[in-house]
């Protein structure tokens, strides 16, 4: 795909994701509404948005993937946005995404490790890839191998762990996260952040939406910048990273 | 009501009905462009195909023998009084059996069958998974819920019509056959059955019994589909929403296969259309 090998010839750090302006008024109550913000993600590069924990992102993600449009404003993906009715475009784009979804994430009419591999398998990654992405995340997780029952048998601390393996699956351009380490014990945020490391050294861009203020982001070897919600704003929280929202 | 509202009620009306139409319609283009399409067939849809014709065809196989058998033996029961009443010659029965039930029968129950077992099943799943938010999930992990989802059942359903009428088709003959040894009303042999019905294969009937259960079984399939996809955000829906895509479903199937009957024999009653 020519967007692809443009992607890659770009400069060190190309930007990922673009958002110009944008306002989202949600459909519900809870969702994250935001008036006219800027934002910018380059390769390699972590970013995360606190939020109030009664805050649903999922409304803010779909956004980002083009599903969802905003009231205004303009949102990019590799330097691309979301307009048109070129679809397989589109398609093609959000299949460079990968998400761990706050909510419903799972086909339940298919077996978790079904789930797992559907958008590889159905955007013709080699299954020997595949299974090797696949066994490369389950070592780093600590997983023997993939569930294989129904969603609805699997505890949501497996679920989630499925999750973080699907959203990282080849080689995505970026990452989505929302509230990623629901459900686990504390002894998994040291795991999950040396997996986002990695990402962040593939030069995957992530972008980690979360309610927590705990979590030791020191950790992540990588740049980063933090930014929090405050009235429909975002707004910078650590000055030393530079954010571009105040 | 005054002529204005009148009016307004009937456009209304018209314009919503031609809506649903172009979005049926709309719909079957889509579908039948992503099924000619190669690269759609990626090995998830394969499956998704797979297992839908699993389901709507092969599983429905029974259903439709046991539906054909009944009707079968209900023909050669009305075939018989006319024997009595009008003084029908047996010959005249083997013809009759034929027509009735290649053109009109045979794909009606084949669409009865399929709606009552997938169609209404199909909208379930369809209004379920996006209540749940699992056609958002497949979005946003780049797979078109059109390819993935409404295309392979869209396909297999029409597959499935065609090829269900046909053993229904051959289940009502079976059986009209021994039905009307058993009452006396056919007295040739199986063989001199057979070929009275083969001589009795007209152009019209293939050109009729292709269509009607192509043009049904996709119209019955869009319709669920459409429906399943129309529910808004509350699984309290989903049962009303299914309910309706069987009976608008059924609804379309009679009226196809009434305007396919006027169309291709060019007839109402004795009045020849125009």
């Amino acid at each position: 795909m020519s967007l692809y090998k443009a992607f890659d010839a770009k400069s060190e750090n190309p930007l990922v994701l673009q958002l110009q302006g944008v306002t989202l008024r949600p459909d519900f109550e809870s969702g994250l509404e935001l008036q006219e913000v800027d934002l910018e993600l380059n390769a390699g590069e972590l970013l995360t948005i606190q939020v109030d924990a009664a805050t649903r992102t999922r409304s803010f993600a779909s956004m980002i993937q083009g599903i969802l449009h905003p009231e205004s404003g303009i949102v990019r993906f590799l330097q691309q946005d979301w307009q048109g009715s070129d679809y397989q475009r589109h398609f093609w784009q959000r299949s460079l995404i990968g998400r761990v979804f706050e909510g419903q994430a799972w086909i339940e009419n298919l077996n978790v490790d079904e789930n797992v591999t559907l958008a590889a398998r159905h955007h013709g990654v080699q299954v020997s890839d595949i299974t090797s992405s696949i066994q490369h995340w389950c070592n780093q997780f600590g997983v023997d191998k993939l569930a294989t029952r129904r969603p609805a048998f699997v505890a949501p601390a497996t679920l989630q762990i499925h999750q973080w393996i699907r959203a990282f699956l080849g080689n995505p351009k970026l990452v989505i996260l929302e509230t990623p380490l629901q459900y686990l014990a504390k002894k998994w945020v040291k795991v999950f952040l040396a997996a986002v490391s990695e990402l962040l050294n593939r030069g995957t861009a992530v972008l980690w939406l979360d309610s927590r203020t705990d979590l030791p982001f020191c950790d992540v070897v990588g740049p980063c910048r933090h930014l929090r919600v405050d009235g429909a704003k975002l707004k910078t929280i650590n000055a030393g990273h530079g954010g571009d929202n105040e | 009501m005054r002529p204005g509202q009148l009016v307004e009620v009937v456009g209304g009306t018209v314009v919503r009905r031609c809506r649903a139409v172009a979005s049926i319609l709309s719909l079957l283009w889509a579908s039948f462009s992503l099924a000619f399409t190669p690269r759609s067939w990626s090995q998830p849809v394969r499956n998704v195909m797979a297992r839908q014709l699993l389901f709507t065809g092969v599983d429905g196989t029974w259903a439709a023998m046991r539906f054909g058998a009944a009707v079968g033996v209900l023909l050669i029961v009305q075939a018989a009084l006319w024997v009595d009443a009008i003084g029908m010659t047996t010959e005249m029965i083997a013809p009759m059996l034929w027509r009735v039930i290649v053109r009109e029968v045979a794909p009606l129950l084949a669409c009865l069958v399929v709606i009552g077992r997938s169609g209404i099943a199909i909208s379930t799943e369809l209004a379920t998974m996006r209540v749940d938010g699992e056609l958002e999930v497949l979005d946003a992990q780049g797979i078109d819920p059109m390819t993935s989802l409404v295309m392979p059942r869209v396909t297999s359903m029409v597959f499935s019509v065609f090829c269900l009428a046909l053993i229904t088709a051959t289940a009502m003959i079976l059986t009209g056959y021994a039905g009307g040894r058993a009452v006396g009303v056919i007295r040739v042999s199986f063989v001199g059955f057979i070929d009275q019905l083969v001589g009795e294969i007209d152009t019209l009937d293939l050109l009729f019994f292709v269509p009607k259960t192509i043009v049904a079984g996709a119209f019955a399939a869009a319709i669920c589909c459409l429906d399943g996809l129309s529910v808004k955000a509350t699984i309290t829906d989903v049962p009303r929403v299914s309910a309706r895509a069987g009976i608008r479903a059924l609804g379309a199937v009679f009226i196809i296969s009434a305007i396919l009957s006027i169309l291709i024999y060019g007839r109402i009653l004795i009045f020849e259309v125009i």
